[in-house]
């Protein structure tokens, strides 16, 4: 008992009492606490199989579920948030038709009953919002809701609560990992739901009771971030002083795939976001396919995604490759449990290699924003720019207190502001054409950003991404408002010649390829051998090149025939093939004063289509082939004006040449010629 | 160690359990007669193009469809969807499409799972640049009819 005091005495004031160097009667400090924290956070998941009872099984039946919850411990208390991802069975004659999604977001409050030893018994009790919601055609509204777009769920769900009580056991294996066996009993009321199509009165209430099997966790000991002081079990740091929080990271994804299905499923209301174990298994037994989603959602969203995992890892201290593998661990856990749908090859890939590349260069535009000396207004400001660019490690400065607390910037400005760099910021319009820029014109506003951080040649340390660059284009009220996101960055670098004052740098990149417009649809992923090049003309001015080879992973882009595509679940007839390839990308600049003047650039793709359009492609003799060869190019001139403001324009054209062996389909040749015009900032470190 | 606590769980505990006082185990769905409905037909389609037939089911049930064309080398495709659904809000992802089938093989078959009565879409698209003919044979079969395999 005075050991179970003791400890719920420390649980209750763990920070505080690690948070300030003690001091003695004499005003000495005292040594450093060497006792291990009390846990402070934690995590737990696990999967259960329940029975019915209540109105509503009238119809439903064989409860599942899958939870994750997150809490906080208060002495013998835990209080914590969670999202149960359940679903129902149909019974009698229904009972090989479509689930009922059964979804639960509630506040938990548990009591552990002993507080050492190996087994501690706990009593939760939990009360919430609970959605029941049909995935069964059955329950198809007539007719469709107003503005019914596909994607949306064409069944009403029914909002209510939920309460229950868990009582379980759990088994520590470790002091952060134990084995969690449960019980659950849980009442829920949803209002009425119209159960007419299947001939039995309106129901909307019910009870399940089943049992559960889980893990709770307390990753890295309980402290997301890691505590901002260091202490005396500290291990390493990253040059944010932020200690490798392996659990962390892991949690955060995890919770970031869990929060994305959420709110998909409240506030998109999708016809895909009623998981539970259920689809889960059904998504491992029918393996990977292509998926027919829209460009943007496949090439950018999921890409994005990618980007939160690995900076979930990034911002918890972790290194790029660790960081890599995370995003790989998120996106193939959305693919199992995030959506109904069957898992894709391309969001796989679009989501791991495009979310590495974009993650990468988020964290270190983030990096160069924020600045934890500042103070004020504008330390405000920095913490919320850099918290727009990278928001999981905004949300992660703000749990661990780093976003307000004056700290030491990196000491290698290599982690921060590289010394060397380039900035060109536009504002304009932009003229677009078919064949020709006299040929169905179309002109919108236009805002770009082409970033550079380091340089290949004058870095002073090459790890990944040391040097990368970024380029972004938004264009309000053309397809998308994105109109181009490519980022390219070093993950591995090797000057040649001379090593301190190189002229050629080989380096292998990371493409990541994103356009679209109301005419071109093109991105993908590539792995880029590079050699960079300078030639230096006079002390200020140079030429710089830039010279890649692509091996692209898996590239998409805009195809006449791509609606015969081969996709699971199709609902949609997609407008663009997916195939690797490979290619050559090349930059030349004159710059002068480190400033780029005039710029020339030119791509050329080969993609071999693998899903689009084809037709029988390895299904019987009569297979067909079809491959695109993109080309583009750009011409750009920079006319300083006064300091670091100018005008300048660029000539862009875009070239598809597409061959189609299946009988009928004709070969396309499509060419897209751009005009920019602008006022821009053009900066150089 | 306090116990104050224990009264405040337990009568949480009491008003998670009162739910289940109605531990009702209400009758469940009844089956009807099995029931079959055949819709069928032979229908041209111009190159390029969709054209649409309506359906009506009676009540709830399965369909079970079949389509077939006459060159194997064109591609055929067939769409079931929840009434209405025009090619133009098809094309513009505006549609439930309930079953979308595209070749291999030939010839098309597919179901459905569980489907209310009512009005349903069937756009058949010709994506060959010849016209074509193409039979459809769709089958309703009732709740109470025998259910070979799960879906």
């Amino acid at each position: 008992m005075r050991r179970a005091l003791v400890g719920a005495v420390l649980a209750a004031c763990p920070l505080t009492a690690l948070a300030q160097t003690p001091v003695d009667g004499t005003g000495t400090p005292a040594p450093e606490i060497e006792a291990p924290r009390p846990s402070r956070w934690g995590v737990s998941v696990n999967v259960g199989a329940h029975a019915a009872r209540g109105d509503l099984s009238s119809l439903l039946d064989s409860p599942i579920s899958g939870e994750m919850n997150l809490f906080r411990t208060h002495g013998p208390w835990r209080f914590g948030l969670g999202v149960s991802f359940g679903s129902f069975g149909m019974r009698g004659t229904y009972d090989n038709g479509l689930e009922w999604g059964f979804q639960q977001t509630y506040l938990s409050a548990t009591r552990m009953l002993r507080a050492e030893g190996r087994l501690r018994p706990y009593l939760q009790v939990r009360g919430g919002l609970a959605r029941l919601h049909p995935r069964s055609h059955l329950f198809d509204q007539s007719p469709l809701p107003e503005g019914y777009v596909l994607g949306g769920s064409s069944t009403r769900p029914a909002n209510g609560w939920s309460f229950g009580v868990v009582p379980g056991v759990e088994w520590n294996l470790s002091r952060s990992v134990a084995i969690d066996l449960s019980a659950s009993f849980t009442g829920f009321d949803v209002g009425e739901y119209d159960l007419s199509p299947v001939g039995l009165p309106p129901a909307g209430s019910g009870s399940t009771w089943g049992g559960r099997f889980g893990l709770r966790w307390h990753p890295d000991n309980g402290y997301p971030s890691g505590p901002r002081e260091r202490v005396a079990d500290d291990g390493p740091r990253d040059a944010w002083g932020v200690s490798r929080n392996y659990g962390w990271a892991a949690a955060q994804v995890m919770a970031v795939n869990w929060v994305a299905g959420a709110s998909n499923e409240y506030v998109r209301n999708g016809n895909f976001t009623q998981t539970s174990p259920r689809s889960w298994w059904r998504n491992l037994q029918e393996g990977f396919t292509y998926d027919d989603n829209d460009f943007r959602t496949n090439q950018f969203i999921h890409s994005y995604n990618g980007n939160v995992y690995y900076n979930s890892a990034r911002s918890n201290g972790l290194g790029f490759w660790t960081s890599a593998g995370y995003a790989a661990f998120g996106a193939s856990m959305w693919e199992v449990a995030g959506e109904t749908h069957p898992m894709s090859y391309n969001d796989l890939i679009s989501t791991t290699v495009g979310g590495i590349t974009m993650g990468e260069m988020m964290y270190r535009l983030s990096s160069e924003i924020l600045d934890n000396r500042d103070t004020g207004k504008s330390r405000f400001f920095r913490e919320l720019g850099a918290f727009f660019v990278d928001p999981i490690r905004g949300l992660n400065r703000l749990i661990s207190g780093r976003s307000t607390a004056s700290d030491e910037n990196p000491t290698d400005p290599m982690d921060w502001r590289p010394p060397h760099g380039s900035t060109l910021l536009g504002v304009g319009v932009r003229i677009i054409g078919q064949d020709s820029l006299a040929t169905d014109t179309s002109t919108y506003a236009n805002l770009f950003l082409d970033h550079a951080y380091g340089s290949p040649w004058d870095n002073t340390r090459r790890k990944p991404f040391d040097y990368a660059e970024m380029n972004l284009q938004l264009t309000p009220g053309e397809k998308q408002p994105i109109s181009i996101l490519r980022i390219r960055g070093d993950v591995w670098e090797k000057p040649l010649g001379d090593q301190a004052n190189p002229k050629h740098v080989f380096a292998l990149n990371l493409f990541y390829d994103y356009m679209i417009n109301n005419t071109v649809e093109f991105g993908g992923q590539s792995l880029a051998p590079t050699l960079y090049s300078r030639f230096r003309l006079s002390d200020k001015v140079d030429v710089t090149s830039r010279v890649s080879t692509l091996l692209l992973s898996l590239g998409a882009v805009n195809s006449d025939y791509a609606n015969i595509a081969q996709v699971a679940n199709r609902e949609r007839l997609r407008e663009y093939d997916y195939g690797p390839g490979a290619g050559v990308d090349a930059w030349a600049h004159l710059l002068v004063n480190r400033r780029p003047l005039v710029s020339a650039s030119y791509r050329w793709q080969w993609i071999n289509v693998a899903n689009g359009s084809l037709y029988s492609q390895g299904q019987s003799g009569e297979g067909s082939n079809a491959n695109h060869y993109i080309q583009y190019w750009l011409v750009r001139g920079f006319l300083p004006i006064r300091g670091r403001l100018g005008l300048g324009a660029d000539y862009f054209a875009f070239k598809r040449k597409s061959r189609y062996s299946a009988p009928g389909f004709q070969s396309i040749d499509q060419h897209n010629p751009r005009l920019r015009v602008y006022f821009a900032l053009n900066s150089a470190r | 160690m306090t116990r104050s606590w224990r009264r405040p769980l337990v009568a949480l505990c009491a008003l998670a359990l009162s739910p289940m006082a109605s531990c009702s185990s209400p009758a469940g769905p009844t089956t009807g007669p099995c029931e079959e409905l055949t819709f069928g037909g032979q229908s041209r389609i111009p190159a390029d193009t969709f054209v649409v037939q309506s359906i009506t089911l009676p009540q709830p049930g399965r369909l079970d469809v079949t389509l077939d064309w006459m060159l194997t080398t064109n591609i055929v495709s067939l769409t079931l969807a929840q009434a209405p659904c025009s090619v133009e809000q098809f094309q513009a992802d505006k549609c439930n499409v309930l079953l979308n089938l595209f070749p291999p093989p030939k010839p098309l078959v597919g179901s459905t799972y569980w489907l209310n009565g009512g009005k349903y879409d069937l756009l058949l698209g010709n994506f060959s640049p010849v016209e074509e003919t193409a039979s459809t044979n769709v089958v309703f079969r009732t709740t109470g009819c025998q259910i070979d395999a799960e879906e």
